[in-house]
C-alpha cells in the first residue's frame, strides 16, 4: 500500500479522536508543551554559537563585536531579551564550560568541549516555544477566517503545534525558524485583506530572518497587480505602500547597526555563503556551461514542442516518486563527479552543499517569477487559494535540494492551512516532511549527543554512556568525514523531506482522485 | 484602506515590538559593566570586584619575573608574502583583538620596517611583545641563502627578554618572507628555515592537516587561565623538560600550547584551529610568559555585584583578574 494511501486512511481517525475531546485546544497545547519543556535540556552542536552571541548581548557591545554570531540581527533581539532579562531577574549568567569529557568527542564531527549549561539552553530556547505557541494560534486564526469551522482549525492548531521538526527544532535545536513561518504567512494573509503596508512588513521581517521567504516575493507583487489590475493607480499606492512598509521596518531594526559601524558585519552571514558559492562557481564552471546549455536546449524542446501537463502527463504516484528518484540519483552522480568522488563530495559537505544550494536558489528565483506570471494571468476565480498554493510552491522549490530540516519550518504553516483549508492530500507531504526532517535533524549527530550538556551538568545519563554511544554512532567506518551510520541515517530523513517536498508539486498537477479530499 | 486592528495585524505588532525591545535591551539599555580595582596596604592586597550580571571569576596572586608592562605589537604587512594568506591574517588579528578589548590590553599593528626598528632596539625587549600571524618573519628581520642564516634580529631581541606569539597554521619554523614582488612559491624556491631545534622542539612528522587529535592532559596553567586550545594539528610540538605546557599534552607529548624560553624571553607556540583566538588572548593578558612560578595563589567562584578577596602580598608583583569562563567578560593584569 503506498504510503499516501496509508497516511489518507489515519486522517479521519485524527478528525475523530479530535472531535472527542472536550477542549481539543487546552489539550494540544498541554501536550506539546510538555513535551517541549522536557526537551529544553537538551541540545545540539550549533548551541555553541547562541553561547558566543549570549557573550556578545551581554557585553553591551552588540551582536557582531566578537565572532560567532552569523546571522542577521533580528535573530540576535529574540535571543536578547529573554537572555537579558533572565540575567537581570534570575542568578543567571554561566553559560558554557569546559568539558574534559567531551575530548574524545572532538575529533569527530563538529563537536566541540565547551558545553553550555542546561540553565542557559532553556532560556535561549523559550523565545522558540513561545514562538511555536503563537503560530500554531495564527494556523488555527486563518483556518477559521477562511472555512468559520472549528473543527479545522482546532485540527490545523495540532498539526502545527505537535509537527515533530517544529518542537524538535524549538525544543532541542533553538532554531527561529517558526517566525520565519509565522511572518510568511501573515505576509499571505495581509496581502489577501489588501493591506499592503502590514503585508510588505511582514515579508521584509520574515526575509532578514532568513532569506527564503524572498522567493515569495514575486508572487505577492504578481497577486497585488492581479488585484488593482483594472486600477493602475491603485495598484501603484498598494505597491509604494508595501515598499514603504519593508523600508520602514528595514530601517527600525537595522537602526542598531547603522548607528554603531557594524551594518557590514551583520550581513556577512549572507554575503560569506555568496563568496563561496562565487569561488565554486569559479572551480566548477564547465559544469555552469554544461547545464547552462541542458536548460537552453530544454526551453528551445518545450518551446518546438508544446507540452500539456495536464493532458499529457499522466503519472502515478509510484511512477512520481521513481522519477523523482532518478532525479536525485542523477544530481548524486553529478555531484560525485563534480566533486572528484564520493570522499571528496563527503569531505566538504559545506561546500558540496553550497554548490548545490545556490544552484537550486537560482531556479527557485526563475521558477517563483514563472509562477508569479502564471499567478497574474490566471483564469482562477479563487484569489485566495491561488495565493496560498503559489506561494508555497515559490517557497518549496528554493528546498528542493537537501536543505538543513529546519528550512522546512517556514512551508509548513502555510501548508497546514492550505490542507485544512482546500485539499487534504496536503496532509501527506506536511506529515513526511514533518517525521523526515525531525528525523534528519537528529540523526545529524545521533541520539545520544542531544545529551552531552545534562550528562555533564546532572550525570542523567551518566555523561560517559553519553560520550560511548555517541562515539560508536559518529566514530565507525567513514566516507568522508562522516560515519556510514551516520550518512544513511541523514540520507533517510533528508530523502523523506525532499518527497514531501516533491509531493506538494506532484497534488499540485494531479486531478483529485478521491472525492473525500476536496473540500 | 482597511485598518481594522485583528488578530493577524496583533501578532504581526507583537513580534516587531518584541524585536524592537531586544534591540533596545541589547544596544542603548545594556548598561552591563565589568571592572575591578585592586588596593594594598603593607600586608594584603584587596580585589574589589564589580559585576552587572553574574560572572565567574579567577583571580590569580603572580610573582614574575619582569614586572614591566609590555606593549603588544602584531605584525602585518601586506608587502611581504604571508603563509597565512594575508585575508586570513587580517580574520585572525581581529579575532584575537576583539577579545584583548575586553581583557584591557592594547594593542597596535606594525609593518615590516617598524618591526625591524623594535628588533633592533633590545634594551626596550622587555617591555614588548609581537604578535606574529603570518607565519613567517619579513626578510629585512630574517634571511636565509640556503645554507645559512643571513640576517637574524629575532634571536637577540629574545634572548634580551622580548617575546614572540606564533600563531601558526603550518609546521613551526621561523620562515623568511620575501617581498610579494619576489615570491614564487613556499616549497621549493624560497628560503625557507625551520629554528625549531633551537628552542628544544621537535615535529612529529607523521601528523598532517588531516589528523586532527586532541590533547586530553590538561595542564594546571590552562586551567588557571581558562584556555580551551587542545587540537595538536598543524604545528604540535613534542614537549621536552625546557617547554613549559599552557595548554593540553596529547597522548604523544605534544602540546598544543608550548612557551619555549630562549634566553629572558621566548616564543609562544599556538597550534590547531579550535578558538585559539581566545586562548592566546588570554595567554597575552595574564602574561604568564613573565610569570616565576606557574603554581600562584588563585581565587575562583562566581557573583553578582560587588565582591572583594583579599590576598597575601608576600611574593606577589602582579594579580591577574578574570570575569566569564570560556568567553572574556572582563580581564585585567594589575602591575603592584
Amino acid at each position: 500500500m503506498a504510503l499516501s494511501e496509508v497516511l489518507s486512511k489515519t486522517y479521519p481517525s485524527f478528525d475523530r479522536y479530535l472531535s472527542e475531546l472536550k477542549n481539543p485546544v487546552l489539550v494540544i497545547l498541554l501536550v506539546g508543551t510538555i513535551i517541549r519543556f522536557l526537551l529544553l535540556p537538551l541540545t545540539n552542536v550549533d548551541s555553541i554559537d547562541w553561547y558566543h552571541t549570549a557573550e556578545n548581548i551581554i557585553t553591551g557591545d552588540g551582536l557582531y563585536t566578537r565572532a560567532g554570531y552569523y546571522y542577521g540581527p533580528l535573530f540576535g533581539y529574540i535571543l536578547g531579551v529573554p537572555i537579558i532579562l533572565a540575567t537581570i531577574l534570575f542568578d543567571f549568567g554561566s553559560f558554557s564550560h569546559f568539558s574534559e569529557a567531551m575530548i574524545p568527542l572532538q575529533e569527530y564531527f563538529t563537536f566541540k568541549a565547551a558545553l553550555q549549561t542546561v540553565e542557559f539552553l532553556a532560556v535561549f530556547k523559550i523565545m522558540m516555544v513561545v514562538g511555536d505557541i503563537v503560530c500554531a494560534f495564527v494556523v488555527r486564526w486563518f483556518i477559521f477566517y477562511l472555512t468559520e469551522d472549528r473543527h479545522k482549525s482546532d485540527l490545523g492548531f495540532a498539526l502545527v503545534y505537535l509537527s515533530p521538526i517544529i518542537f524538535v527544532e524549538s525544543g532541542v535545536h533553538g532554531m527561529f525558524d517558526i517566525y520565519c513561518g509565522i511572518l510568511a504567512l501573515l505576509s499571505v494573509y495581509f496581502a489577501i485583506k489588501d493591506r499592503f503596508f502590514l503585508c510588505g512588513i511582514a515579508w521584509t521581517t520574515a526575509t532578514l530572518l532568513k532569506i527564503f521567504p524572498a522567493f515569495l516575493m514575486p508572487v505577492l507583487v504578481a497577486y497585488l497587480l492581479r488585484k488593482h489590475k483594472s486600477d493602475l493607480k491603485s495598484s501603484m499606492i498598494a505597491l509604494s505602500s508595501a515598499i514603504l512598509g519593508g523600508v520602514c521596518i528595514f530601517l527600525a531594526l537595522y537602526s542598531p547597526q547603522i548607528g554603531n559601524g557594524t551594518f557590514e558585519e551583520s550581513w556577512s552571514y549572507l554575503f560569506s555563503r555568496l563568496d563561496k558559492a562565487i569561488e565554486l562557481a569559479g572551480k566548477y564552471w564547465w559544469a555552469a556551461i554544461i547545464a547552462l546549455v541542458a536548460v537552453i536546449a530544454l526551453i528551445y524542446y518545450i518551446r518546438k514542442h508544446p507540452i500539456s501537463f495536464k493532458k499529457k502527463i499522466k503519472l502515478t504516484a509510484k511512477q512520481s516518486i521513481l522519477i523523482m528518484l532518478g532525479i536525485v540519483a542523477a544530481a548524486f552522480l553529478g555531484l560525485v563527479t563534480v566533486t572528484g568522488g564520493i570522499n571528496g563530495m563527503f569531505d566538504d559537505l559545506f561546500h558540496t552543499s553550497y554548490l548545490v544550494g545556490v544552484v537550486v536558489q537560482a531556479f527557485a528565483l526563475l521558477v517563483s517569477i514563472y509562477l508569479a506570471y502564471k499567478l497574474y494571468y490566471s483564469k482562477s476565480e479563487d484569489d485566495t487559494k491561488l495565493l496560498i498554493m503559489v506561494g508555497t510552491l515559490a517557497m518549496a522549490t528554493s528546498f528542493l535540494w537537501v536543505p538543513m530540516p529546519e528550512y522546512l519550518i517556514l512551508i509548513l504553516p502555510i501548508i497546514a492551512v492550505y490542507a485544512m483549508v482546500y485539499d487534504r492530500r496536503y496532509l501527506t507531504p506536511y506529515l513526511i516532511i514533518s517525521f523526515g526532517a525531525a528525523f534528519f535533524i537528529i540523526m545529524v549527530e545521533g541520539p545520544a549527543a542531544l545529551f552531552v550538556s545534562v550528562g555533564n551538568y546532572f550525570g542523567i545519563p551518566p555523561m560517559d554512556w553519553v560520550v560511548s554511544i555517541t562515539e560508536f554512532y559518529v566514530g565507525g567506518p567513514s566516507i568522508g568525514n562522516y560515519s556510514i551510520i551516520q550518512v544513511v541515517f541523514c540520507a533517510l530523513g533528508a530523502a523523506m523531506q525532499l518527497i514531501g517536498t516533491v509531493l506538494l508539486f506532484v497534488y499540485r498537477f494531479r486531478p483529485y482522485r478521491m472525492e473525500e479530499y476536496r473540500i | 484602506m482597511n485598518t481594522k486592528v485583528d488578530f493577524p495585524t496583533i501578532v504581526l505588532l507583537g513580534i516587531i515590538v518584541f524585536m524592537l525591545l531586544g534591540a533596545a535591551l541589547i544596544y542603548p539599555l545594556n548598561h552591563n559593566e565589568f571592572k575591578s580595582e585592586v588596593t594594598t596596604d603593607s600586608t594584603s592586597i584587596y580585589v574589589n570586584m564589580h559585576s552587572s550580571i553574574l560572572s565567574d571569576y579567577t583571580v590569580c596572586a603572580v610573582d614574575l619575573d619582569n614586572n614591566s608592562k609590555r606593549s603588544v605589537l602584531f605584525y602585518y604587512d601586506e608587502n611581504y608574502e604571508s603563509m597565512t594568506g594575508h585575508a586570513d591574517e587580517l580574520s585572525m588579528m581581529e579575532k584575537t583583538g576583539s577579545h584583548l578589548k575586553y581583557l584591557n590590553v592594547e594593542y597596535s599593528t606594525i609593518n615590516a620596517n617598524e618591526l625591524k626598528e623594535v628588533l633592533t632596539e633590545t634594551t626596550t625587549a622587555q617591555t614588548k611583545s609581537i604578535v606574529v600571524f603570518s607565519g613567517a618573519f619579513p626578510c629585512n628581520v630574517y634571511a636565509y641563502d640556503g645554507t645559512t642564516i643571513t640576517l637574524d634580529l629575532i634571536k637577540p631581541w629574545m634572548e634580551a627578554g622580548g617575546i614572540v606569539y606564533w600563531w601558526s597554521d603550518a609546521k613551526f619554523g621561523h620562515y623568511s618572507s620575501p617581498l610579494v614582488s619576489d615570491f614564487v612559491s613556499w616549497e621549493d624556491k624560497q628560503p625557507l628555515y625551520a629554528s625549531a631545534t633551537e628552542f628544544s622542539l621537535t615535529f612529529d612528522e607523521t601528523l598532517t592537516d588531516d589528523d586532527e587529535s586532541s590533547g586530553r592532559n590538561r595542564s594546571n596553567i590552562s586551567t588557571i587561565l581558562n584556555i580551551e586550545q587542545n587540537i595538536l594539528n598543524h604545528t604540535a610540538v613534542k614537549g621536552s623538560a625546557s617547554i613549559l605546557n599552557l595548554g593540553f599534552e596529547g597522548d604523544d607529548g605534544r602540546y598544543s600550547i608550548a612557551y619555549a624560553k630562549y634566553g629572558s624571553g621566548g616564543t609562544v607556540l599556538m597550534s590547531g584551529d579550535f578558538s585559539p583566538e581566545k586562548s592566546m588572548a588570554k595567554i597575552i593578558a595574564s602574561k604568564v610568559c613573565d610569570w616565576a612560578n606557574y603554581a600562584p595563589s588563585v581565587q575562583t567562584g562566581q557573583f553578582k555585584g560587588e565582591h572583594q578577596i583579599t590576598f597575601d602580598k608576600t611574593g606577589v608583583d602582579a594579580v591577574y583578574v578574570y570575569f566569564g569562563t570560556l568567553t572574556p567578560r572582563y580581564g585585567e593584569l594589575f602591575l603592584l
